[in-house]
């Protein structure tokens, strides 16, 4: 009987230990081992998330290069086809006006190239060694414009000073737009034209030995057949004036029109001058190998 | 004799009971570890895939806008070509 009662405490506790036991396990189960393998599932999930964002990124850089060559092909055929019609215009078009831009970069250049933008019209800029002159001649080129020499100091007083000061000058501006754009440009413009009379107080003779020397060296130089008088202090009613109603008398087949990118009238006068040149049957070019130069007469 | 076997036999139930509870600990700490592991993972996973997520929409994004150039540059072409045609003929 003793031995019976024993037994069946014996047995008692050690169902009691395993059953205890089975239920701490279940619960270190349930309350560690579950939760660990939900966060791994997350994790896993997360992972799997990330790659697809990977891919998709991949996919769209793929996109941008596909963007990019096309972009690069297409600039080429727009600079061939502007070049065809630039040279089209020149031989047939009777109106063609060439806007051009002296003495900047300035800080108006930038508005100047959005305003040419929005009626996709190329222009050229005569540029003298400013502080913007890397920025605003990568941008103009960038958009197709054409970039010419105007001198780097425009100081009167020195670039007419002698021929080789005049060259150095010339060079000094020609080597920036250089190593700024990769372009060896061969436009010239004169500081005051040609025609200037300033340069007799400096060096007698100099224009008429420049004008000769420039087309020897290689440069086409380029005066102007009409004045937006800008420089002059003309408000932009008036240098819109100016403008279209010497286009309005014009029977020219080239309209070169002088205008400063560095003039506040400028900026502000343009937008309407253009709109209303086109109403009138104008086309608008740059200067490029086409064009013909447009030359004062001499006074110096 | 039968006291020897009782004796013993508790003696091995208690062992069992401190190596269950022993185990279990190591157990559980062992999982708290990896728990805090794996949430730091997570933690890191989550802000990876934000940027990875904002870096996919600024590349969109900028797709987006070279492709409307593309397109406006295709038109400007287009015109060109006819111009150009026009003079040809």
């Amino acid at each position: 009987m003793k031995n019976k009662i024993v037994f069946l405490i014996l047995s008692l506790i050690f169902i009691v230990t395993i059953s205890i036991t089975a239920i701490f396990v279940k619960k270190i189960y349930q309350e560690k081992i579950i939760p660990v393998n939900e966060k791994i599932a997350i994790y896993e999930k997360l992972e799997k998330k990330e790659n697809k964002i990977d891919k998709k990124i991949q996919n769209e850089i793929r996109e941008s290069k596909n963007i990019q060559k096309q972009t690069k092909e297409n600039q080429n055929t727009k600079q061939e086809l502007e070049k065809k019609l630039n040279k089209y215009q020149v031989t047939y078009n009777k109106k063609v006006i060439y806007l051009t831009f002296d003495d900047g970069p300035s800080e108006y250049t930038m508005d100047i190239l959005n305003t040419l933008d929005k009626y996709n019209i190329k222009a050229t800029f005569f540029v003298t060694c400013s502080d913007n002159l890397e920025n605003i001649s990568k941008e103009i080129i960038k958009r197709g414009h054409t970039i010419a020499l105007h001198t780097c100091t425009h100081k009167y007083s020195y670039v007419y000073s002698s021929d080789e000061a005049y060259f150095e000058d010339l060079n000094n501006i020609s080597n920036l737009v250089y190593k700024y754009t990769g372009i060896k440009s061969k436009y010239v413009r004169l500081p005051g034209g040609s025609s200037n009379t300033v340069s007799r107080a400096y060096n007698l003779g100099i224009m008429s030995r420049l004008s000769s020397s420039l087309h020897e060296k290689g440069y086409k130089y380029y005066d102007w057949n009409i004045d937006s008088n800008d420089a002059g202090g003309a408000n932009s009613e008036q240098e819109y004036s100016n403008v279209i109603g010497a286009l309005q008398n014009s029977d020219r087949d080239i309209n070169m029109v002088l205008m400063h990118d560095t003039k506040v009238s400028t900026k502000d006068s343009l937008d309407g001058i253009i709109k209303d040149a086109l109403n009138l049957g104008y086309t608008f070019s740059n200067i490029n190998e086409y064009t013909k130069e447009v030359h004062h007469g001499i006074n110096n | 004799m039968k006291d020897k076997i009782i004796g013993i036999i508790l003696f091995v139930l208690i062992v069992f009971i401190i190596f269950v509870f022993v185990s279990s600990n190591i157990t559980i700490n062992k999982y708290d570890k990896i728990s805090k592991n794996i949430d730091k993972q997570i933690e890191n996973k989550e802000r990876k895939i934000k940027i990875k997520e904002n870096e996919y929409k600024k590349i969109k994004e900028e797709n987006i806008a070279k492709k409307k150039q593309l397109d406006n540059m295709n038109n400007y072409i287009n015109t060109l070509s006819e111009k150009v045609k026009e003079y040809e003929k």
